[in-house]
């Protein structure tokens, strides 16, 4: 049975165009109207947050969205939430909605934390007997149990933001919207949030998750729509999904970085050309396995002449944790001086010692004796590694085990 | 209008956190319902009643005042909060769907709580000057009715309207106070000349504020052809603002 539904749905927004305002302007621009006789403001231009947006979902699974900002991700949320309506096309979802968009929405700062937590459970639409019921529970969780009578204008936004995920985690809904939620509290409670979810999950809920955290989206959703300038550029595998965004973003990133050279012209020396990952069988990939190697091929152009040439790179975990921080210099190719119009190529392989995660490599191009840096490129291309192993964290250190049990009984 | 039962209680926190927060941290709290009228009868009295001398209708003029002054600032109290109550939960409108006439519905309510309150000195100055109730009082329900649903029907078209025109309540603040003027609140509506009558019963409230005079304070029947127009407009206004608030009621969203 799906729980959600989009047909060819389009949201067109007109920019230029007062939203509210005020009754004189429209009055003068009714009467500038009759005068010229333009129908159209020059400033009114259509806008389309979402074109064409088609996709279904079966009830109890989870569906991850993603994409850069402006993509048309919120619209989707805000379109399900039933906030708005869709210009073109139709949305329809079966079930009791719970949108956890923006935590903490209908508080009002007067009031206690106890008053807020049934008048927020009303709006999310639970009964006063149900908010009884729950009530121990949702303090204990937002562990808020010495404030609770005391008004929340004087919490931290984190307490906020804890209250309000506590009582929109006890909803119960068929349908679960959250929208970018685990940015607020500190680990252990983005812990917490994230295992309630993988527990609506498995109570059959619906779940629609809209995050930059992609870590939190492969934890959770096993299929991601990937969403670009309003529309469905991918729909599938959550992997995949992830590796396309970071295509993206990668592609905006060198887009930028161009434009960049073209502002500081001359200060810029070297300028990346292209890029390739590969794995050892020479095939562009970005999806390893622990045991596999990794090529990355790296062409730079130099504008200007520099010396001491030094090719560095890194990689880093999706959260910036630095893994390796290395070049060419380091690895014993040293070159002198290269002129301007020069071309370089450069081949960076290692082995892919890492655990199931999501971690880009970056580049740079320095003096290697001034430390002058002529190029630096921070996130140039994003890998996954996917392996079967049962450990957390970074590397793997090729663990081993050894468990002796002694037969004596020590007294 | 069955959405807001089915949201009743929602309706019912929405009406608690308005009165609420109106009192916090204050000291004389909910006492606030009652001074608001009682000074402007006193005012009244002393400038219309000794100064002015202006009749009511063989009735002591404070308790002639006071019978008008409920039910108006019920009127006027309901409208302006119930005008800007959507633009207010913006953060709301944006974020939850539940049926938007909840807002303007809940500021009604929590002015009818405050009419009720302030209805205990109304009932204490029958005391004092010893006026019965009749039978007639029993006017009192369908006239408050008819009074709501006016209320409602101006509520829903002038809150969804202040989402798209900000002016519309500054727009009300000023109309509530010339509205009071054109209403017989400090005059009895004997005292408007025969030949603008005609214009002047269409204002629903005339008619409302004059049958509670009636029933209340004289033991009269009110003017039951009057009734019957301010029903009628009260009902039409009714329809064409729910009308109006459902198919506007979508972008709110998007324009708030």
């Amino acid at each position: 049975m799906n729980s959600i539904c989009f047909d060819k749905v389009g949201k067109k927004y007109v920019l230029g165009e007062r939203g509210y305002g005020m009754l004189r302007d429209h009055i003068a621009d009714t009467c500038r109207l009759f005068v010229s006789r333009q129908k159209d403001r020059a400033s009114k231009r259509a806008f389309w947050a979402l074109k064409d947006v088609c996709f279904e979902l079966k009830h109890g699974r989870a569906l991850g969205i993603i994409g850069p900002n402006g993509a048309g991700k919120s619209t989707i949320l805000k379109l399900l939430a039933k906030v708005i309506k869709p210009t073109v096309g139709k949305v329809s979802i079966v079930g009791r909605v719970a949108p956890l968009i923006e935590l903490g929405a209908g508080f009002h700062p007067e009031l206690t934390g106890r008053e807020n937590v049934y008048l927020n459970g009303s709006i999310l639409g639970m009964t006063r007997a149900e908010v009884n019921r729950k009530f121990d529970s949702i303090v204990a969780f937002a562990d808020l149990q010495d404030f609770i009578d005391t008004p929340v204008k004087r919490y931290s936004s984190g307490m906020y933001a804890r209250l309000g995920f506590a009582v929109a985690a006890h909803v119960e809904p068929e349908v679960l919207l959250i929208d970018e939620v685990l940015s607020v509290g500190d680990i252990n409670f983005q812990q917490k949030c994230l295992k309630k979810m993988n527990d609506f999950r498995k109570r059959g809920c619906t779940i629609v998750f809209v995050s930059h955290n992609v870590d939190a989206i492969l934890n959770l959703c096993p299929r991601t729509i990937l969403l670009k300038k309003g529309q469905i550029v991918f729909d599938g595998d959550t992997g995949q999904a992830i590796n396309r965004y970071h295509k993206i973003i990668a592609g905006e990133m060198m887009g930028k970085m161009q434009s960049d050279e073209e502002d500081n012209n001359g200060k810029q020396r070297v300028n990346i050309v292209s890029f390739q990952l590969t794995n050892s069988m020479n095939e562009s990939v970005s999806m390893f396995k622990n045991k596999d190697k990794a090529v990355l091929k790296v062409e730079y152009c130099f504008t200007a002449p520099v010396a001491n040439t030094s090719f560095g790179f890194f990689v880093r975990r999706d959260d910036r944790l630095l893994i390796v921080d290395t070049s060419s210099v380091d690895l014993g190719s040293v070159v002198e001086r290269c002129g301007a119009g020069n071309r370089a190529t450069v081949k960076f392989e290692f082995d892919v010692n890492l655990l199931t995660g999501i971690y880009y490599i970056g580049t740079y191009v320095r003096d290697n004796v001034s430390g002058e840096y002529y190029c630096y490129m921070d996130r140039l291309v994003d890998f996954l590694v996917n392996d079967d192993y049962a450990f957390q964290g970074v590397a793997d250190l090729k663990p081993k085990s050894e468990v002796r049990i002694s037969e004596e009984y020590l007294e | 209008m069955i959405a807001p039962f089915e949201h009743r209680e929602l309706l019912y926190n929405l009406v608690e956190r308005e009165i609420k927060i109106r009192y916090k941290q204050s000291v004389l709290g909910i006492l606030w319902v009652i001074i608001q009228p009682l000074f402007m009868m006193i005012i009244f009295t002393v400038v219309f009643s000794h100064f002015a001398k202006i009749q009511s209708d063989g009735i002591p003029y404070p308790i002639f005042s006071y019978c008008a002054l409920l039910p108006w600032y019920f009127f006027s109290g309901a409208l302006s909060t119930a005008v800007p109550s959507i633009v207010n939960n913006a953060d709301l409108v944006r974020k939850i769907y539940f049926p938007r006439e909840i807002f303007p519905l809940a500021s009604i309510l929590a002015a009818g709580v405050d009419f009720l309150v302030a209805s205990v000195l109304f009932a204490l100055m029958l005391f004092f000057y010893h006026i019965g109730l009749s039978w007639m009082a029993l006017w009192v329900i369908p006239l408050m009715l008819i009074q709501i649903i006016f209320t409602v029907a101006l509520a829903l078209a002038a809150s969804a309207l202040n989402v798209r025109f900000r002016d519309v309540r500054y727009v009300f603040t000023f109309l509530l106070q010339i509205w009071m003027y054109v209403s017989p609140v400090i005059y009895p509506l004997s005292a408007v000349p025969e030949n603008i009558k005609g214009i002047y019963i269409l204002n629903p409230m005339s008619i409302l504020i004059d049958g509670y005079r009636k029933v209340l304070l004289i033991g009269q029947a009110p003017n039951l052809k009057y009734v019957a127009i301010a029903t009628l407009i009260s009902l039409l206004l009714f329809i064409f603002s729910y009308l109006y608030f459902k198919k506007t009621e979508g972008d709110f969203a998007d324009i708030i």
